[in-house]
């Protein structure tokens, strides 16, 4: 696992996420699968994160533990001053929906919801969240407001969850193989709406992962 | 039951003694609800069966007020058989009759409260399992388990909601007693299969749904 296109820790700012230690072991039987074993990591404010890795190298585990969607086995994470390791189910639902905003591989839309409406499911539960419409325009889909994801290309399918990951203005935005689906230009085209939105929403910082 | 109408002639036997066989001519018929007898003078009774003056038994119409009375004084009757009371055995036969219907009552009620269980439950697993991505991805999002149970148990109790009255038409229609008795059956089976989708629910696997596509 190795970490790229981070800036240079400044010791005197506190890290957005700090992971000291960090392990997961899966269970498939007799055997113990080792995901992660004793990761260190600070992500800080502004960072656009990329981990590189080959493919079941954990990297999607160690998203889903700073996302709180997965707990660890061992060692802890901190979010700012709160420790994650120590919340139960209900803490993280509240944690992924006040601070994260997450992107997927499969992007995850719910089919029978229009673009719009898809992206107002996280914005009414959010608590201070844009308009639907001003998070699908940031990612360049005004025009697909009424568009069933069915109708949308794979490309327009993932603006459509990074509006709806942005909408919230998260404090973190964590995106899974975000490109994993997608053609090359298009996956281009959804990185640099990625990284647009990372400088101009204040993101404190984004993590995405991609098979190497 | 023997075909016979007034006029024609019989041929009675009676079981008792060195059993002789006697025609009788039949004077009139009568329809019974229970019970098969047959009505003779008891002068004829008595000549026929060579008794004399005997009553093997009499019906009699009681004022109730006098009835312990009667009672004690048939007690004391030398040659009484037994007697019997017609309000007696009227309650006798209601309650027979009440309890083997509440037992069938309850039984059918207990299969349809099953049947009800089984499919109202059959129905929210399918909704869970076509859904189970898409309530996993709303969890991810920040949806808590209740949201989430809400919505998809909302969605059941709704469609029970139009169900039921739907359900109240339709049995009524097929049986106007006993099939209301489903329909209430319905009530506590809908809570019961929603509880054991709750189960469900609380038990979505976050990650392997976000690892998979349908």
């Amino acid at each position: 696992m190795s970490l790229g296109d981070g800036l240079p820790a400044a010791t005197a700012v506190q890290p957005v996420f700090r992971a000291t230690g960090l392990s997961k072991t899966y269970r498939l039987g007799e055997v113990a699968v080792h995901a992660l074993r004793g990761v260190d990591l600070d992500l800080y404010r502004g960072e656009f994160v990329v981990i590189l890795g080959p493919s079941g190298s954990g990297k999607s585990t160690l998203l889903n533990i700073l996302g709180g969607l997965d707990v660890s086995s061992a060692g802890t994470v901190r979010f700012l001053d709160h420790d994650l390791t120590r919340d139960d189910d209900r803490e993280l639902t509240r944690f992924r929906r006040e601070h994260v905003g997450f992107v997927f591989q499969f992007y995850n839309l719910i089919p029978s919801l229009t673009a719009r409406e898809n992206v107002a499911l996280v914005t009414d539960i959010a608590e201070r969240p844009m308009r639907p419409e001003e998070a699908l325009g940031l990612v360049g889909l005004s025009d697909r407001l009424d568009r069933f994801p069915a109708q949308l290309s794979g490309g327009e399918q993932q603006r459509v969850a990074i509006a709806r990951a942005i909408a919230k203005r998260p404090d973190v935005l964590l995106c899974d193989e975000p490109t994993g689906a997608l053609d090359f230009e298009t996956g281009v085209v959804v990185l640099e709406v990625l990284e647009q939105a990372n400088r101009e929403l204040g993101t404190r910082c984004s993590a995405l992962n991609r098979a190497m | 039951m023997l075909g016979v109408k007034p006029g024609d002639v019989i041929t009675a036997e009676i079981l008792e003694g060195v059993r002789p066989t006697q025609p009788l001519i039949v004077t009139a018929t009568v329809d019974e609800l229970i019970g098969l007898s047959a009505y003779m003078d008891l002068r004829a009774v008595n000549r026929l069966l060579r008794e004399g003056g005997t009553l093997s038994g009499a019906f009699l119409s009681v004022d109730p007020v006098q009835a312990r009375e009667l009672y004690e004084a048939l007690k004391r009757i030398p040659v009484g058989a037994g007697i019997g009371s017609r309000d007696a055995a009227w309650a006798s036969f209601t309650s027979t009759l009440g309890e083997s219907l509440g037992i069938v009552t309850t039984i059918l009620v207990t299969l349809a409260c099953l049947i009800a269980i089984a499919l109202i439950y059959d129905v929210g697993r399918i909704a869970l399992s076509e859904r189970a991505r898409e309530l996993a991805s709303l969890r991810v999002l920040g949806f808590t388990k209740g949201e989430i149970a809400t919505m998809l148990l909302g969605e059941q109790a709704l469609l029970t909601t139009v169900a039921l009255p739907l359900g109240f038409g339709l049995g009524y229609l097929a049986s106007a007693l006993i099939t209301q008795a489903y329909q209430w059956g319905a009530l506590p089976a809908a809570v019961v299969s929603g509880l054991a989708i709750l189960r469900r629910l609380n038990q979505l696997d976050l990650i392997a749904v976000l690892k998979t596509r349908d």
